[in-house]
């Protein structure tokens, strides 16, 4: 019954509420604490009065909040992001072997050397009724680092949707450049074979930069574009098309001239159409994979790393805690004189034990608020450097599951002050009023 | 101070402890001993063998269902569906992702080549039971009807541990 009507509630509605069920036990101690005081006035004049002290415990709180829940959605960001790259990527067919080898160096352009499909399997491929886009994606070569890849221009208009600036290459002497190369319409590049750090040969091919591609958040950003056939040309093979062919780059090629590709990009406009394309193309000769969906079988595996770090994230934020509780025991005996004097004028020991517990659960709570700003800057930043380490755009942003983390962690820690207030209402009144 | 500490450590470890029982155990082995008929694990229709049914012990009221195709004939099938006693609705779903977002979507139909195998499974085709009566347990099997162009073919699908990946038997070609 409530299963029924918990699921029925929309996502927002089931986040508001978990939120909300985590800060309960912070409401109900609170409100059994403050019962029948006023301890504002007092709260606010300790803070004054202990202003450097109360800064101290507030930033080592938020410092450990925003680095927790900055490292969590910076995860989910890294996740989404990894994903978000792979869209564009909706079948991709190479020769058998690992799929996550494949599909790091067709999506993530990760230099690796794999078998070659051949003219007749490509041509199987292409033909097929289902397919409306299949695009050879042959990798190899590089220009001082950035990746060059052959292909045909229907895939540059699929990838980019368009162009930033200038137009597809038309001729095996032009090329299009990603958006984050330093490249732009009318520059020379000369690739050398690999990736150039061993055995380094010019090719003696020079190709002008025609165009420059859209961003596209995925490790395409930095690659060079060029037809196919010029890869295969400066190669010695042949370059796919017959005799009699005229120029005009792209499919369809002659079987007989196709020096083979180490990755076939396949779409097809329909989802029902690409999942019928790849169980007919996972065969012993090709395999066939999404990397969608090699990515979310990736992620699954990490989704135990992900609970582990959640599990360190709030081990971390309760030793900050117990640390900022021993504090706040230490406080209480800077504090010991004036709460010796409330009581020497009449305050009840429950008084004294309220006003210690909310000054504990004010610094907690302003620490966690400042944490979430700390943990807004972190995500920003670190998604900043890794999209520039990776190529991969990272967008990550704080969500309702680290709400929820900060939830449970106040709701946590302001359970746990009871004890410091506890045993700060249980000093002897004479000694205090000695010190 | 000391009682404090240690109540902090017991919670931490509770944590720990009730996080790894969230983990399903995967028990791919456990073949031996058992003794299920080839009839509870395989169905065909015609050319068309369908083998190690299965879904994921789940508390919630949809569960998806997996299961391997083989069209071993000349002509190409299509998958359209399926149909069980136990939900209220079952529909051909895909997973796709868009814009770094998972989801399933439903697809209308799936055609498996002759000689291909279309293997459902998590994160790719399955199909989504929505408004389950019955509360799946592990070792629990119901049937399920798959539905194809050429005719209709019952299966009993076995439930794994919750979390699972794939069938018990995966690999096992029975």
């Amino acid at each position: 019954m409530f299963e029924a009507f918990w699921y029925a509630l929309p996502i927002l509605v089931q986040d508001i509420f978990v939120f909300l069920g985590l800060l309960v036990p912070l409401a109900i101690t609170g409100i059994i604490c403050l019962f029948g005081y006023r301890v504002w006035p007092l709260i606010a004049g300790l803070l004054r009065k202990h202003t450097a002290i109360s800064a101290t415990f507030v930033l080592l709180i938020a410092t450990s909040v925003g680095i927790s829940v900055g490292l969590i959605a910076q995860e989910r960001g890294l996740r989404e992001g990894t994903a978000r790259a792979a869209d564009k990527f909706d079948l991709i067919i190479a020769a058998p072997g690992s799929e996550i080898t494949a599909m790091l160096a067709a999506v993530y352009l990760q230099p690796t050397a794999l078998p070659l499909i051949d003219g007749a399997t490509y041509a199987r491929i292409e033909s097929h009724e289902l397919v409306d886009l299949a695009a050879p994606l042959a990798f190899g070569d590089s220009w001082e680092g950035v990746p060059v890849v052959g292909t045909t221009p229907p895939f540059v208009d699929h990838l980019s949707e368009g162009l930033r600036a200038g137009r597809v290459f038309e001729t095996m002497e032009e090329a299009v450049a990603g958006a984050n190369t330093p490249l732009q319409v009318g520059d020379v590049v000369e690739p050398v074979h690999g990736d150039g750090s061993d055995d380094f040969s010019e090719h003696g091919h020079p190709y002008t930069i025609v165009g420059k591609m859209n961003r596209t958040g995925s490790p395409w950003d930095n690659a060079i574009l060029v037809a196919v056939e010029s890869v295969w040309d400066v190669h010695a093979m042949p370059t796919g098309h017959g005799p009699d062919w005229d120029g005009t780059l792209g499919g369809p090629f002659d079987p007989s001239q196709f020096a083979g590709t180490p990755a076939v990009l396949v779409r097809a406009e329909q989802l029902w159409a690409n999942y019928s394309l790849q169980s007919e193309f996972n065969t012993a000769e090709t395999m066939a994979l999404f990397p969608g969906n090699v990515l979310a079988q990736l992620h699954a595996l990490m989704g135990d790393i992900r609970q582990v770090m959640s599990v360190l994230a709030v081990a971390t934020q309760v030793l900050v805690a117990v640390a900022v509780l021993a504090g706040l025991s230490m406080l209480s005996r800077i504090l010991a004189r004036r709460m010796a004097l409330l009581r020497a004028l009449g305050a009840p020991r429950r008084f004294v034990f309220a006003v210690t517990w909310t000054f504990a659960t004010v610094l907690i709570c302003l620490g966690a608020l400042l944490g979430i700003v700390f943990g807004v800057i972190a995500t920003a930043v670190l998604s900043m450097v890794i999209t520039a380490l990776t190529d991969i755009l990272v967008q990550a942003r704080l969500a309702w599951p680290e709400m929820h983390l900060v939830a449970g962690f106040v709701s946590t820690v302001a359970v746990l002050s009871l004890y410091p207030a506890y045993r700060a209402s249980r000093r002897s009144l004479l000694d205090d009023l000695r010190s | 101070m000391r009682l404090f500490i240690a109540a902090l450590f017991s919670l931490i470890a509770f944590a720990a402890v009730a996080n790894e029982q969230d983990h399903g155990h995967d028990d791919h082995d456990d073949h031996a001993g058992e003794a299920h008929a080839d009839s509870e694990h395989k169905a065909t229709l015609g050319d068309v063998t369908l083998l190690h049914a299965w879904a994921a012990e789940t508390e919630g009221s949809v569960v998806f269902v997996y299961v391997e195709i083989d069209n071993e004939g000349d002509a190409p099938i299509t998958l359209l569906g399926a149909e069980a006693d136990i939900a209220g609705t079952v529909d051909l779903v895909g997973f796709q992702s868009k814009d770094g977002v998972a989801s399933y979507a439903p697809l209308p139909m799936l055609p498996i080549a002759s000689g291909a195998e279309l293997t459902l499974a998590p994160n790719a085709v399955a199909f989504r039971m929505t408004d389950v009566t019955t509360h799946l347990h592990e070792g629990d099997d119901f049937e399920i009807h798959i539905i194809f162009d050429a005719g209709e073919v019952a299966i009993m699908a076995q439930v794994e541990p919750e979390g699972a990946t794939q069938h018990r038997h995966a690999g096992h070609n029975h």
